[in-house]
């Protein structure tokens, strides 16, 4: 098997293309995708629970139950810009003015989002299907439990980016310290405003359960964890060329990582993370909802790269 | 980057560094059936040329159907537009190039 490269353990002793892999060292494995991977996101679930990748625009898709060998098919209709899944239900894809949803990635419906506008946010969230919308001059959020119908949250006081966890539904607002944690995502009925240790523009985060640590970042390289979403700590994260799009995955698998513009981080206990140099390019980590491997995609590529926790 | 064509008509495509296939195709992607395996392997002639020549078209999605181009290097670019809720039009105006 192609080794590409590893980091060797906790002492990060060293890394590089091509390096033997060290006992608890993160190795990844260089593959490829028989279609083009271009969308912010990728999702597995659907009623297969299939991986199911494609390009915003265009009915080429590819399924997969392992994220290694994939069968390409054409979609009923063209996916947009973002893509979310519901294990064991159903793929939504969306933009800032149409949804569609799916059971298997193949025949796909249309539904009417409540709100239109730019839209900065589509992911699952524990059974709802959460989008929000971002107007240049104001923010709405809706939601929806299959992508059939929506319902209008916008009194949910989400005013910039935001992100999933395992339990809890973080909204940032851009350049602030203050966020937003919502944790029931029947009713959206209550949430706690915290504070971050500083102004910044809180972009993401994740929290694993095994560490029992959330981590959120920026897009400049800070970060902050917390063991209760409440007492945050300040860390400086590696800088990522460029560094602005960036995307968390979450296993409960005792492993976090953030991909970016030309690498990722990754990190096993929330505090120290570690810069993984990738070849030029915006790459998007996910980890699969059975915690058993992670992937990197690479945007507008046929190249992706493949892992498991340390 | 080969393939293998087996004796249901099933496509299997490797890279040149993984053992495991990248690619499983048990019919056309639109889902028209393989019914011979000169059909088959007529389709994975097409697929290999698409991941391996950057001019190539992609390979046919369904049986009768032609090859079709990929998508342009402008195409590709009003694509990433989009992920922001920008049009070219919108982002010629941003820049002051609309006049």
């Amino acid at each position: 098997m192609p080794i590409i490269e590893t980091l060797a353990g906790a002492s990060a002793k060293g890394y590089g293309w091509g390096a033997t892999p060290a006992a608890g060292g993160l190795t990844l494995t260089q593959r490829t995708l028989p279609v083009t991977y271009n969308l912010i996101g990728y999702q597995k679930g659907g009623s297969s629970d299939l991986w199911l990748i494609g390009s915003a625009g265009s009915t080429s898709i590819a399924t997969s139950s392992d994220g290694i060998t994939w069968t390409t098919a054409t979609a009923s209709q063209a996916l947009l810009s973002a893509i979310s899944a519901k294990p064991a239900g159903q793929y939504v894809t969306a933009d800032g003015s149409t949804a569609r949803y799916s059971a298997a990635g193949t025949t796909w419906t249309s539904s009417t989002p409540f709100w239109t506008g730019s839209m900065t946010f589509l992911r699952y969230w524990g059974g709802a299907v959460l989008s929000h919308f971002k107007k240049l001059t104001s923010s709405a959020a809706e939601s929806s439990s299959t992508g059939s119908t929506w319902t209008n949250r916008s009194g949910t006081n989400y005013t910039g980016y935001d992100q999933v966890n395992n339990g809890s539904l973080f909204g940032f607002p851009a350049y602030a310290t203050s966020y937003f944690m919502y944790t029931d995502n029947a009713s959206w009925a209550s949430f706690t405003q915290g504070t971050l240790p500083s102004t910044k523009n809180w972009l993401g985060g994740a929290y694993d359960s095994t560490n029992g640590k959330f981590v959120v970042f920026d897009d400049s390289g800070t970060g902050a964890y917390s063991s209760n979403g409440t007492s945050w700590t300040q860390i400086t994260l590696p800088t990522l060329s460029g560094y602005t799009y960036a995307s968390s995955s979450d296993g409960g698998n005792g492993c976090y990582v953030i991909g970016g513009s030309s690498g990722y981080l990754y990190s096993t206990d929330a505090t120290t993370f570690k810069k993984i140099t990738m070849p030029t390019g915006d790459y998007y980590a996910q980890y699969d909802l059975a915690n058993t491997r992670f992937l990197i995609m690479k945007s507008a590529s046929t190249t992706y790269y493949t892992g498991v926790k340390p | 980057m080969r393939y293998e064509v087996n004796q249901d008509n099933v496509v299997h495509m490797w890279d040149d560094v993984n053992p495991e296939p990248f690619l499983f195709q048990p019919h056309y992607p639109n889902g028209d059936s393989f019914d011979t395996q000169e059909e088959a392997e007529t389709w994975a002639q097409f697929k290999l040329e698409e991941l391996t020549i950057k001019e190539a078209p992609q390979a046919p999605i369904g049986k009768g159907f032609d090859p079709e181009p990929k998508p342009t290097p402008l195409q590709a670019a009003e694509l990433k537009l989009s992920r922001i809720g920008l049009s070219t039009a919108e982002l010629k105006t941003l820049l002051g190039l609309d006049g």
